[in-house]
Parts: C-alpha cells; structure tokens; sequence
C-alpha cells in the first residue's frame, strides 16, 4: 500500500467516557490511575452473572436538548457529546460543508432503541413504534447525526467492526483525505 | 370526559414533550406544519400520544384533515362523545 503523502493533524479531541463527561476529566482519571468499572445497579442488570461494566460516568443527555436528544438513540447522544467537544476545541471553525467530512465508528449502533421499539410492538402494537426507529437504530445513525448537527455534506461514513470501529473510521477518514487530494 | 379547554391543554403537553412546542403557541387556528414547525415524523407521534392520552382512535386516512390545532381540538371532542 502506497504511504499517503499529505500530513493529518489532530486539532480538536472530544470524549464521553466511564472516566468522565469529557476530555479533560478523562486524562485526568487516567493519569490518576482510576477505574471506569462500576456495579450495574439497573433491574435489567438483576439476571446477570457479571454485573459490573464501565458505564459512562456522564449521561449524555445532560449535555443535549431535551427535544433533540429525545430523537436520538443513546448511540447518536455519545457520538453527538463527543463530536461537539471536538469540535469546540478545534475553535468551531468555519468550513465550507462541501469539504467538511464525517468517519464515525460504531461496533452495534442503536440496538438499546430496537430492543425499547420490539417492547412496544410486542405491548401496545405497530402504531405506538416510533416512526424514528430507523433512524434511531441504524449503525449509520451517530455519524448522520454528526453530520447534521456539524453540516457536514462531503462525505458522512461509518465503519462497523467491532473493537476496530474507531481504528478503521480513522482510517477512513485518512483514505478520505487522501482521495480529496489525489494521493490514491 | 374532557373539555375543549383540556383538550388543547393536553395537545400543549404532547406538543412541548415531542416537538418542544411553547404550550402559549398551541392555539386554534395555528397550523401544526406551518405555523409550530412540528415535522411529518413529529406528528405520527404526536398522534399516537393524543390516541393515549384521550382513549380514542384516530385512523390514518382522518390524520391528512388534522391541519391545525382547532381541527385536532373538535376531532377528538367528537371521538370522545
């Protein structure tokens, strides 16, 4: 594979993690050597073997309106939270939408909302699902969202591979570049 | 049975929660679509809701005549009677 020959630079970080609600609280865990993992207290959680995961330490919709968070899956509110912190640290800059692209890598998507829209097919039947199902449950749907709340309009793509999402949406987001400037 | 008075009070409820629609807005002869700027994806839910909260049908093909809060108001005023 030829070695791409335009540089990429980093200018803005964004997180929402089992440390912390951003970037800094996050570093600032890490450096401090402390663990995301806690107990799963939910009734859901009651059945299983293991109940402890490194849940996220902020719910996302602390940060986002209510209406607009509302249409989102709890996927779409992460990728949302962190694109925006991202974006605010690389100074929110003005971009002609054409050139502004979005990579996003997801390892299920919206499976929280398909399984909330099968309990209420299965309770109160076909006319109670939400016509944002699809929307909602697509692997595609945090980077549209992304893409929408950004304006994004070159190209809005995700990757789905399991632990490797993120790696291969970066990846991605280099061969975009790539193509842009003609190096491949 | 509810009034007209309650009956908008509670399209208001539906409204602000789906659409975030300002409950002094929802008047009669405000137009769901042009006037509060609830979508076609809003309006399937606002429906659905409306169904819930005042225990009435309301069928597909009557939901294309709901074009403003007034229609929705004596609508459902008669599907309760």
């Amino acid at each position: 594979m030829a070695v791409p020959s335009i540089g990429v630079v980093v200018t803005g970080l964004g997180a929402t993690t089992p440390l912390g609600g951003d970037v800094a609280t996050t570093w600032e865990g890490l450096l401090a050597g402390r663990s995301g993992v806690r107990p799963l207290t939910q009734d859901w959680a009651a059945q299983l073997p293991v109940r402890i995961a490194a849940s996220l330490a902020q719910e996302p919709i602390e940060k986002l309106a209510r209406v607009k968070a509302r249409r989102m899956d709890r996927s779409e509110q992460v990728a949302v939270v962190a694109a925006q912190e991202a974006w605010a640290d690389a100074g929110a800059p003005e971009v002609d939408p054409i050139r502004l692209a979005v990579a996003f890598g997801t390892g299920i998507g919206g499976a929280l909302s398909m399984l909330e829209q099968d309990d209420i097919l299965e309770t109160k039947g076909v006319r109670a699902v939400s016509p944002r199902t699809i929307p909602m449950l697509m692997p595609n749907g945090p980077a549209a969202w992304v893409g929408l709340e950004l304006g994004a309009k070159g190209r809005v793509s995700s990757t789905v591979s399991a632990c490797a999402s993120s790696s291969e949406s970066i990846a991605l987001a280099l061969s975009t570049c790539c193509a842009r400037a003609g190096t491949t | 049975m509810a009034s007209r008075d309650e009956i908008r009070t509670g399209l208001a409820e539906i409204l602000e929660e789906i659409a975030d629609v300002a409950p002094d807005d929802v008047q009669d002869d405000k137009a769901f679509i042009d006037d509060l700027d609830v979508d076609s994806l809003s309006m399937v839910e606002v429906v659905v809701a409306a169904e819930e909260k005042f225990n009435i049908k309301i069928p597909d093909d009557d939901v294309q005549n709901l074009r403003t809060v007034g229609d929705a108001v004596s609508y459902i005023d008669k599907a309760q009677a």
